[in-house]
């Protein structure tokens, strides 16, 4: 057992210290970047089964629960931080390949991000974990501006947002203080019947909002298709596989443990589905291929917004599922987009025709992603999309069911004219030489099919992940039985 | 074991990949070995039909069983998709030679086959379904890397359509699933009969979905001809002569096994039918109409034959839906015969198309010379599908018409006389102007396919007459079937059938026909040698001709007819369908342009509204 | 064996009785007609010197197809003979259906078709196109009241349609349905391709359409096809409507009234477009079959 702090600490390590590998070797911050996250999975891995047993909680400095901050690695915890980990650990891999201008710079934000993200997910503090959005944030501010000056625009704007989200979360931290006297989450939980209706309504509000940035959920989404059309490949991966998961992660653990009642959830029902066909239809007129993309993972995150906010237990274990097979997928897309863009010199769909005979690795990566979403059996997508139409029916939810189901054929008419545009078209422009990303997509591949034909491989963390947030008393239990 | 049946295609599929990147051939090949060994390994099959098999999978939280079971109806299927396949197979050997997405074809051909069998085997909701999808997926890649453009297009409707179905269908699958806690078909028809009626229809008229779609039955047919005409060519034939029919089996699947005529037995019936069944005949009857009218007015042969499908699938889902044993045994007569005859016609297109590269009918003339054989494989196919006597295609329609006529449905009647009168228009318009007629000067020198093109078609021929003779071979799967699925069987010898009201006697046809045919030759034979002299040298009314081209009547060939049915071609459903899905992407730019225009300012106050209308909202509530 | 040579010798028997009695029939509609527009008209035997003088004559062919399309087409109408009851011959028509024999025709129709098509002249093309399209009109009607038929008498084969309207002569359909005997008189003229409903042969226009490139024998078996399909149809309407007959004079006596009536119904009337054609067949025909059957079926 290794100890899990060090998920935080060494990625903060081996960030600040980039510019001194740096100056030792040219490669080195990128094979720093590799193994620290592969450092990570490694350190998750080992601590695996011991938190299937029981959450962990550390005490950081020693102190007890109320008073110190703590970390707690629940199942969901442990589950969010293999996404964001592996996400990362992927895209380093993919990062092998490519070159940026001030890498030393890149590597830090790009460790950066994955440090906060992980922080995110493993704190047990209101505003600890303030303190990893913004750490996450503004390293994600910075890496956007990483493509050249389209890209300022799109950091610019996710400030400005982000900044806003800031202050709502801010102001929600403050009134959630004032009223009960603490910040630890248990703490919070644990008095949070004893707080003014009208208050909780507020700061529970307040909270949606600061949140509901990261989650990318609808009306406070529209900075989004901007970044990922915008940023690097890298970056738009690691927002989308990792960021958004640690933003649902956060917004789950806020409406099932801090404030667990049915209006809110109801909220964020109606948010989500609202996000999820605005997304689509969007994302179905979009002739930018990023573009595209961005908008079909907003609509991801508000699908899988509604399904967790369905809250039955089956509902969060189809949208956590959801959320990995999202994770998996969507990195896949935009790295095998990238690859495509950079081949055809060109973000346009058009300009993609052809690309399937001279481009086979990202080709055959972007059809098997799009495959994945769209649901085909025998991959991943099938059995979430089975999980959440169950789920769904279960909860006696028709609209949305219907609702999820015409987007689902939405998604299919804006993916499959990609696919068809790769292989069934003529060539029309030049290929230009772009980088080898043989291993990712093979490994991401493998997980797809893995996920598809074999889900029972997760079905044990899903299955704990969804009762620790369905049962915020045993969270409470755990943290504070001490006491 | 069943499981084999499904997944040795499925797995031969990625070596055939494999093999055909190092050689054009080694795909077809693995094809044809892989369905001649379904063939065999299914006729050994034969008459167990107490082979079942399942597993069980708790599947992330749920307990779901996948059963397979082999019954005639099912065992009917795959027989027809292996012994199709082989056909093709064979076929394809030589004609994708220059085919760029012949490792593609293989692959995909070889997973639908898997995967039909997987459907007809399957005795639950989720493995029909998953197998359902491999094969749509699968087929969308085929219509695909079909004619440039216009296949992209057909693939997509295609594929969008089944989608949408197929979701609807998992959909009160799942429903039926949560109240059962069982997917299998037998558990939800005792479901389906104890449930309410009235939601147990909506259930199983969603469920049948998929199926309309497949079948291509009016109003979500507006897939088929674009998808048929465009298809590799190839892949037609299956496309057309079986895929069309895994939708009426799902159909059969709905109506017998999830007892859909036995919930609406006790509704509103007209002429002793209840009337959604009528109206499943109604659909069928407007199907042939449509069908018949668009097939008429096509210059591509492809789509033509394509709109014949249509037409045809009316007559099989008015047979199904009428439920009487005549309908339901004459249906299945003309499914299989369908098949045989219009794999046959779509062999023979793609064997023009092989030499010419064209389908356009007036771009080609006068082929029956150069390719006498493809010809004649054509004109018995034609001669089936009319439903002209001594053929195959006449029995199946004949024992439709009794069926209608022993109940008195005009209108449905009318539709079918409709459907096979216009045929005999529709099948001679390839005939007259790709094979007869004049030959254009830059098909001078074309040759007949070569022999392993030639087997294909030489056997259908075959089979063509065989089952005209012997219609008794396919009634003794028939009456099978309507033994398993508790219909009256209908009494038959080997080439007799005994409708409502008159028999059909087959081999006494045949030799009054073969009679008459020998009295026609004696006569000829006895008359003056005739002396031979070129297609040029004709009639002409004192003009003179100078090239073959301007000589051939080709184009619109129907043009007074179409004349008639000019306004209705042009209301046509695709072009509804067209415009909702142009107001949807409307809707949705319109959507992006008053959200998301890129002003920062609204992005911020969005966030400010958000929080004052959730709050007003949680204030009031 | 001495049962196959009588079978064999009925055969040929009744396809020589129906050839030459057509084509007496043929003379006679000419003789008529040519009364009707006030010239002398050729004599009634015109048509047998025809078919000898034809068969005696050095012929052109364009092929195989031109001689099988021949051949089928002759072959297709003598075979369809033997399913019909002419007077107190029954043939095989107890065993075959009436949708048999409409459907038997249509191998003739092919065969001719296929052969003058191969001959490579468009006119045929244009004749042959018109005469498909005119079928389509004239064959809807006629199918509706088979249909209507069947369903009353509960038989399909025309032997048992003929039996049913034994006894009186008031049982006759003519009689009992005379609405559907109009219908189907007026879709035999059509079926018979002879005016109003003639513009597939047009001799003026596209030179007779489907036989212009027809010489020689094998004009003279289209005569010879073109005479039994006269008797075949017309037989069918004497059965169907005028209750068949004891013995074939009286079949032959009938036959010739009907055949008298459509040719000069026909010659009364002005050409038709095809359009048209199919248009009126729809409306009226049709529309009151549909109407007659409605009141059989309920």
């Amino acid at each position: 057992m290794v100890n899990l702090t060090l998920i935080i600490a060494i990625p903060l390590l081996m960030s600040f210290t980039m510019p001194i590998f740096k100056m030792l070797n040219q490669k080195l911050p990128k094979v720093i970047a590799l193994l620290t996250t592969a450092f990570n999975l490694l350190v998750l891995t080992a601590n695996f089964s011991q938190i299937m047993d029981s959450a962990i909680i550390i005490e950081l400095g020693g102190w007890q629960a109320p008073l110190a901050i703590n970390l707690y690695v629940g199942p969901l915890a442990l589950l969010a931080a293999f996404l964001i980990n592996g996400s990362a650990f992927i895209l380093s891999i993919y990062n092998l390949t490519q070159d940026y201008k001030f890498d030393d710079k890149f590597y830090l934000l790009f460790l950066m991000i994955t440090a906060g993200a992980s922080g995110m997910v493993m704190t047990g503090d209101l505003f600890n974990l303030f303190v990893f959005i913004e750490i996450t944030s503004i390293a994600a501010y910075s890496l956007t501006a990483f493509a050249g000056r389209d890209s300022y625009e799109a950091s610019f704007k996710y400030l400005v947002i982000g900044g806003i989200g800031s202050v709502f979360m801010l102001l929600g931290i403050g009134f959630t203080y004032s009223a009960v006297g603490s910040l630890n989450l248990a703490e919070i939980a644990a008095s949070a019947g004893l707080i003014n209706p009208l208050l909780l309504q507020i700061t529970a509000l307040l909270f949606l909002i600061g949140v509901g940035i990261e989650a990318e959920l609808f009306p406070l989404n529209f900075w989004v298709p901007d970044l990922y059309t915008e940023a690097p490949t890298a970056v738009s991966g690691i927002m989308s596989g990792a960021v958004s998961a640690a933003g649902i992660y956060a917004l789950a653990r806020i409406f099932f443990t801090l404030f667990p009642a049915q209006s809110f959830l109801n909220y964020l029902l109606y948010l989500g589905a609202i996000t999820l066909i605005l997304g689509e239809l969007i994302a179905y007129q979009q002739k930018n291929i990023k573009r595209m993309l961005a908008y079909s993972s907003l609509a991801q995150m508000g699908l899988i917004v509604a399904v967790i906010s369905l809250g039955t237990e089956g509902a969060v274990r189809a949208g956590l599922f959801q959320l990995v097979n999202h994770s998996i997928l969507k990195i896949l897309l935009f790295i095998s987009a990238g690859v495509l863009i950079s081949a055809a010199g060109s973000k346009n769909i058009d300009d993609l025709a052809g690309l399937g005979s001279k481009k086979k690795t990202a080709a055959f990566g972007f059809t098997i992603a799009a495959m994945g979403i769209l649901g085909v059996p025998f991959l991943n997508g099938f059995i979430s999309k089975f999980m959440i139409i169950s789920s769904s029916l279960n909860a006696d939810q028709f609209l949305l069911t219907v609702l999820i189901l015409l987007a689902a054929v939405i998604e299919i008419a804006y993916y499959l004219k990609v696919v068809q545009k790769l292989y069934f078209e003529d060539l029309k422009i030049e290929v230009k030489k772009t980088a080898v990303i043989t291993i990712p997509v093979v490994l991401l591949t493998l997980m797809i099919f893995g996920l598809g034909i074999y889900p029972q491989l997760i079905a044990d963390p899903l299955e704990k992940a969804a009762a620790e947030l369905i049962n915020n008393g045993s969270y409470i239990m755990t943290v504070l039985g001490g006491m | 074991m069943l499981t084999n049946y499904i997944f040795i295609p499925i797995a031969a599929a990625f070596i055939a990949y494999i093999l055909n990147k190092r050689n054009r051939k080694a795909g077809a090949v693995i094809t044809a070995l892989v369905s001649a060994y379904l063939l065999l390994s299914l006729t050994a099959l034969y008459g167990r039909w107490d082979i079942t098999q399942s597993f069980n999978l708790s599947l992330m939280g749920y307990k779901i069983d996948f059963l397979l079971a082999v019954n005639p109806l099912s065992w009917l299927f795959a027989v027809m998709t292996a012994a199709i396949s082989i056909l093709i197979a064979l076929f394809s050997i030589n004609s994708q030679e220059n085919f760029k997405f012949s490792s593609v074809f293989n692959l995909n051909f070889l997973i639908i086959i898997g995967s039909m069998i997987g459907i007809v085997f399957a005795r639950d909701f989720l493995t029909l379904f998953i197998f359902w999808e491999l094969m749509t997926w699968t087929s969308f890649y085929l219509i695909s890397a079909g004619k440039k453009k216009m296949a992209g297009r057909a693939a997509y409707r295609y594929i969008i359509l089944s989608a949408g179905a197929a979701y609807a269908f998992l959909m009160a699958a799942i429903f039926i699933f949560q109240q059962t806690g069982s997917f299998a078909f037998d558990s939800a028809a005792e479901f389906l009969v104890a449930n309410s009626p009235a939601q147990s229809i909506m259930l199983l008229l969603v469920i049948s979905l998929p199926f309309i779609v497949k079948a291509g039955i009016f109003p979500l047919h507006i897939w088929v001809k674009d998808a048929h005409g465009n298809a590799p060519k190839e892949f037609s034939p299956f496309l057309s002569g079986m895929m069309l029919k895994i939708g009426i089996y799902g159909m059969i699947v709905v109506f017998y096994q999830l007892s859909f005529f036995k919930i609406i037995e006790n509704t509103i019936a007209y002429r002793g039918l209840p009337l959604l069944s009528y109206l499943f005949a109604l659909l069928g009857a407007v199907t042939i109409i449509t069908g018949t009218i668009l097939a008429i007015r096509q210059e591509d042969m492809k789509k033509l034959v394509a709109y014949s499908s249509i037409s045809q699938m009316g007559y099989i889902i008015i047979g199904i839906a009428i439920a009487t044993p005549l309908g339901f045994s004459g249906s299945m007569l003309h499914l299989m015969n369908h098949l045989i005859f219009k794999s046959t016609i779509f062999l023979a297109l793609a064997a023009v198309i092989y030499r010419t590269g064209t389908t356009k009918m007036y771009e080609m003339g006068g082929l029956i010379f150069r390719m006498p054989l493809t010809f004649a494989a054509y004109l018995t196919a034609i001669i089936a599908l009319a439903g002209i006597p001594p053929t195959n295609g006449f029995i199946s329609k004949w024992v439709i018409y009794q069926a209608l006529i022993e109940k008195g449905y005009l209108f449905l009647a009318i539709a079918a006389f409709f459907g096979s009168i216009a045929s005999f228009m529709y099948v001679f318009k390839p005939l007259s102007t790709v094979f007869l007629g004049q030959l254009k000067p830059q098909h001078q020198n074309i040759k007949e396919v070569p022999l392993l093109m030639k087997i294909p078609m030489l056997i259908l021929i075959l089979v063509i007459v065989l089952f005209g003779v012997f219609p008794g071979i396919q009634m003794n799967i028939i009456n099978q079937i309507s033994g398993y699925l508790g219909i009256e069987t209908v009494n038959y010898t080997l080439y007799s059938i005994q409708g409502a009201n008159g028999a059909w006697n087959s081999l006494l046809i045949f030799n009054i026909f073969s009679a008459g045919f020998i009295i026609a030759l004696l006569l000829f034979s006895f008359a003056k040698k005739s002396k031979l002299v070129g297609l040029l040298d004709t009639y002409s009314s004192g003009e003179y001709i100078t090239d073959a081209e301007s000589y051939h009547y080709a184009y619109q060939y129907y043009r007074p007819f179409d004349r008639l049915f000019d306004n209705l071609a042009a209301k046509s459903l695709t072009d509804f369908y067209e415009t909702l899905t142009k107001n949807l992407v409307r809707s949705g730019e319109g959507l992006r342009r008053a959200l998301a225009a890129g002003k920062l300012q609204n992005y911020a106050l969005y966030s400010v509204l958000l929080f004052v209308i959730l709050a007003a909202v949680g204030w009031i509530i | 064996m001495i049962d196959i040579i009588y079978r064999i010798g009925h055969f040929v028997l009744i396809t020589v009785f129906s050839m030459a009695l057509g084509l007496l029939f043929m003379g006679i509609a000419r003789k008529i007609v040519a009364r009707i527009q006030k010239r002398y008209g050729p004599p009634v035997y015109q048509p047998y010197l025809d078919v000898l003088k034809l068969f005696g004559k050095d012929a052109i062919t364009h092929g195989f197809i031109f001689d099988f399309g021949a051949i089928m087409a002759l072959g297709g109408v003598i075979a369809t003979l033997f399913f019909i009851p002419l007077g107190s011959w029954q043939l095989y028509s107890m065993e075959g259906t009436v949708i048999l024999v409409i459907y038997l025709l249509a191998i003739a129709s092919l065969g001719m078709a296929m052969g003058t098509v191969g001959s490579g002249n468009p006119q045929a093309s244009v004749g042959i196109s018109r005469a498909l399209m005119q079928m389509l009109g004239y064959e809807l009607p006629y199918l509706v009241i088979l249909f209507a038929l069947i369903y009353r008498y509960q038989t399909s084969s025309v032997w048992g349609l003929m039996q049913a309207q034994a006894g009186s002569f008031l049982n006759w359909n003519l009689f009992a349905y005379p609405l559907m005997a109009a219908v189907a008189f007026v879709v035999l003229i059509g079926m018979m391709g002879k005016k109003p409903f003639d513009s597939m042969i047009a001799p003026s226009e596209i030179g007779s359409g489907p036989v212009v490139e027809s010489g020689g024998k094998y004009l003279g078996m289209l005569l010879l096809q073109k005479s039994i399909t006269i008797i075949i149809e017309l037989a069918l309407y004497v059965n169907l409507f005028l209750g068949g007959a004891e013995n074939i004079l009286i079949f032959t006596f009938k036959m010739l009234i009907v055949w008298v009536l459509a040719t000069m119904f026909g010659s009364l009337f002005p050409r038709f477009r095809i359009e048209d054609g199919i248009k009126f067949f729809w409306k009226w025909p049709l529309g009151i079959a549909i109407l007659q059957a409605i009141y059989i079926i309920t």
